[in-house]
């Protein structure tokens, strides 16, 4: 009888609130997204994309709608991308700009946020590389999305909105952290490094917090860089935020910082060496020790063992030359001109590199056996 | 190689078109290029009906009529729709075809013959078509650089930005290449700017703003021991913009452009309301003067004065920034009325070492405490009996 009535109320609760689907999950609703810009990417829960358009002042969660499941582990290679998504865009190779690329967990398909041209009419499109290397556009203009707007947001000091804002953003990195959204980035007006993070779903009237994040270096000024590429890690049991910024340091935040306070300083780990900014960075598993990838302006990628990061102390000393590195300890890879990386799958990582003796941009697998 | 113009295209691009394709029947199969779309003219249309009968998806489509960039080398087509008509095949482009770019479309009229032949039809008597066109810019001015903020010529070696506008909207790309620093012995200064991946334009893309490398101005940080700041009190210096910035017409700018300034020492002293000086206006529509003593970040102070009445509504008006940007006038969209005005400042305005009015841009945290932010307002009263 029990039974019965717990079928009958589960009839009944379907049949009054429906079939649940990442839609109703996530508040997204079908309709016309017009993408002003691609940048930044990341994957957020249940294959749903964000996407940053910096010029459109938003953050977008896109269904994506990418049912396809791919559990084999064999690398993926497509030569001349830039050149293979000139001919696609039609336009010259010089002038398409890969902003970001993302791995899909489950299909393994490679998205890609790109500019179709580098000027004011550039077009924003979002491509889909799958494993037979066909190319396809992600079609936004009927889409399951939802939206939250940057623009003209006040900071947490600020009185007052400031009109029109001639504001010119740069998102440099999107995260999706359990149930938060981290967004970093500058813009012209502030120099100062604010990592605003939001709740998704996204709500109506979105709001965000925005922290101001600096780091300490040689425990004498506060320095407001913004950061360049972050990644979400737990560290020691905390959940944290490992930053890169320019030129070259390397700093965690506690992500318990970030929620309860409005000035969160990090503890600079690493320097990994003058004239250098981080591009990218994962984390990946091997023999069971976990390690994070870093991509490098100009240097080889980098490892580190995450338990050699959890053993660092706060620099306190410079170093001694532009170029040196200090603190955390890492591999220099024998891989260069690595501009974006992410996992594809159990055996290899995904990159777009650039090759440095012939110049050309190649979609790659970089194979973990040598990481 | 023939030479055509086609005088009905807005714009009137000229394009380049080549043809490889011989036929000896009246009606000649031909590929043309033309607004915006490319046309396989005058095919045989049952050989046409029958190919769409049996294969008419896009792939079909794109192994018969495939067009693609001139320098791709993976055989990628170019996005797009096809569109069968009685005696033609038509191609448009996903996005319109890009100036600059070489196309070349090629239509495989054997491979629709063959195809069909299969079918009961007859060969069409066709060979490869082959169209190689480019769309070209004619006409247009190049751009120019019409303003360097900050515009004084004596800037604190501290000096954060530079806002460059032109006179259209440009390109990505350049700003790294193009934009110079020279000293006064005209050497060239080494990595003075942060390189962003993502350039800092306004939405227009007329203006673009140059950070000069934090890392190099804040004190104490390696590249600031190691590297020294890019700018040193005492000398001078030339900011060059050099030619060949493509604009959004696909023209390069045709001149360099350039700035002498003279360089002073750091400013370590954030703005503060209490050497700005108001002068009320003189008459009830006259503009609002406000003297800021010093020049400050343009892009801010273009946006960051407001004015409110004694009930808080906000003034309508426009607001001009001047003096080498260390003056604001406000002018009314109404009179002024006989009334106390509160002018609103965004705490975020900074002066040109990117100072703003609560903290300094690097602040030395073992002498002081970021301090918490204030509404930072000034009033004055418009009486017309004063005047």
């Amino acid at each position: 009888m029990n039974k019965l009535l717990t079928l009958l109320f589960a009839i009944t609760a379907i049949a009054a609130y429906g079939v649940e689907t990442p839609a109703s999950r996530y508040g997204l609703t079908l309709g016309k997204v017009e993408l002003k810009s691609a940048g930044a990417l990341a994957f957020g829960p249940e294959g749903i994309l964000f996407v940053a358009d910096t010029r459109g002042g938003a953050i977008y969660a896109l269904d994506v709608k990418d049912t396809q499941r791919d559990t084999s582990s064999v690398a993926f290679e497509l030569k001349s991308i830039d050149k293979a998504l000139g001919s696609f865009l039609g336009i010259s190779a010089s002038d398409v700009v890969i902003n970001d690329m993302i791995v899909h967990a489950a299909s393994q398909n490679i998205y890609l946020s790109v500019s179709r041209g580098r000027s004011a009419d550039a077009t924003a499109v979002l491509i889909k590389v799958d494993r037979n290397k066909n190319i396809s556009e992600v079609k936004t203009d009927n889409i399951l999305f939802s939206k939250a707007d940057l623009a003209n947001l006040p900071g947490p000091e600020e009185k007052t909105r400031w009109g029109e804002s001639k504001r010119a953003m740069a998102i440099t990195d999107l995260q999706y952290y359990d149930g938060d959204l981290y967004v970093a980035g500058l813009s012209n007006e502030e120099f100062a490094s604010r990592l605003r993070s939001m709740k998704f779903p996204f709500k109506a009237n979105q709001s965000s917090t925005s922290v101001e994040v600096f780091h300490t270096s040689h425990n004498r000024y506060e320095t407001h860089a913004p950061i360049e590429t972050m990644l979400p890690l737990t560290l020691n049991n905390q959940p944290s935020i490992l930053a890169g910024y320019g030129c070259a340091p390397l700093a965690k935040f506690s992500v318990a910082d970030l929620k309860s306070q409005k000035h969160v300083k990090g503890a600079t780990l690493a320097e990994l060496g003058g004239g250098s900014r981080p591009l990218d960075m994962i984390t990946y598993k091997k023999n069971g020790e976990n390690f994070v990838l870093i991509a490098n302006s100009n240097r080889t990628v980098f490892k580190m063992k995450v338990s050699d990061i959890e053993k660092s102390q706060p620099l306190t000393t410079p170093v001694d030359g532009i170029f040196v590195s200090s603190g955390t300890p890492f591999v220099a890879t024998g891989y260069i001109g690595v501009l974006h990386i992410d996992n594809l799958n159990s055996k290899y990582i995904a990159a777009v590199q650039r090759d440095i003796e012939t110049g050309e941009l190649n979609l790659v697998s970089i194979t973990l056996r040598w990481l | 190689m023939a030479v055509k113009k086609l005088r009905s295209l807005p714009g009137a691009f000229t394009f380049l078109a080549t043809f490889f394709f011989v036929n000896a029947f009246a009606q000649q199969p031909r590929l043309i290029h033309e607004y915006g779309s490319v046309w396989a003219r005058d095919l045989d249309p049952e050989v046409l009906y029958t190919f769409t009968r049996y294969f008419n998806s896009q792939t079909d489509w794109e192994s018969v009529f495939p067009i693609v960039t001139k320098e791709s080398t993976n055989g990628i087509v170019v996005s797009g729709t096809y569109k069968v008509s009685h005696d033609a095949v038509g191609f448009t482009p996903r996005f319109p075809f890009a100036i600059g770019v070489s196309y070349v479309a090629t239509f495989h009229a054997e491979q629709l013959a063959r195809n069909a032949n299969e079918v009961y039809l007859p060969k069409m008597p066709a060979e490869t078509m082959t169209l190689e066109f480019t769309l070209t810019p004619v006409g247009k001015v190049p751009a120019t650089l019409v303003a360097i903020h900050p515009t004084s010529d004596v800037l604190p070696e501290n000096l954060l930005k530079f806002h460059l506008t032109f006179s259209k909207s440009m390109s990505l790309g350049y700003v790294y290449e193009k934009v110079k620093l020279y000293d006064q012995q005209n050497n060239l200064v080494e990595k003075p700017f942060l390189i962003l991946d993502q350039e800092l334009w306004d939405e227009e893309m007329k203006t673009v703003t140059i950070l000069f490398d934090p890392g190099r101005i804040k004190r104490g940080l390696r590249p600031n021991l190691e590297m020294k700041p890019a700018l040193k009190a005492g000398e001078q210096y030339t900011l060059v913009v050099e030619e060949g910035w493509k604009d959004i017409d696909g023209q390069l700018t045709d001149q360099d452009f350039q700035k002498t300034f003279h360089c002073v020492a750091a400013d370590r002293t954030s703005p503060s309301k209490n050497f700005y000086s108001v002068s009320s206006p003189q008459h009830r529509t006259a503009p609002l003067m406000l003297d800021l003593q010093e020049p400050h970040d343009f892009i801010l102070l273009s946006t960051g004065v407001r004015v409110f009445d004694n009930l808080g509504n906000e003034i309508p008006g426009t607001l001009h920034v001047d003096k080498n940007d260390s003056h604001v006038q406000f002018v009314p969209k109404n009179p002024w009325l006989e009334s106390r005005y509160t002018i609103s400042i965004n705490p975020l305005l900074e002066d040109l070492a990117g100072n703003n009015l609560n903290r300094l841009f690097d602040e030395d945290i073992s002498a002081s405490k970021s301090k918490d932010s204030v509404i930072h307002e000034l009033s004055f009263t418009f009486s017309k009996s004063f005047h």
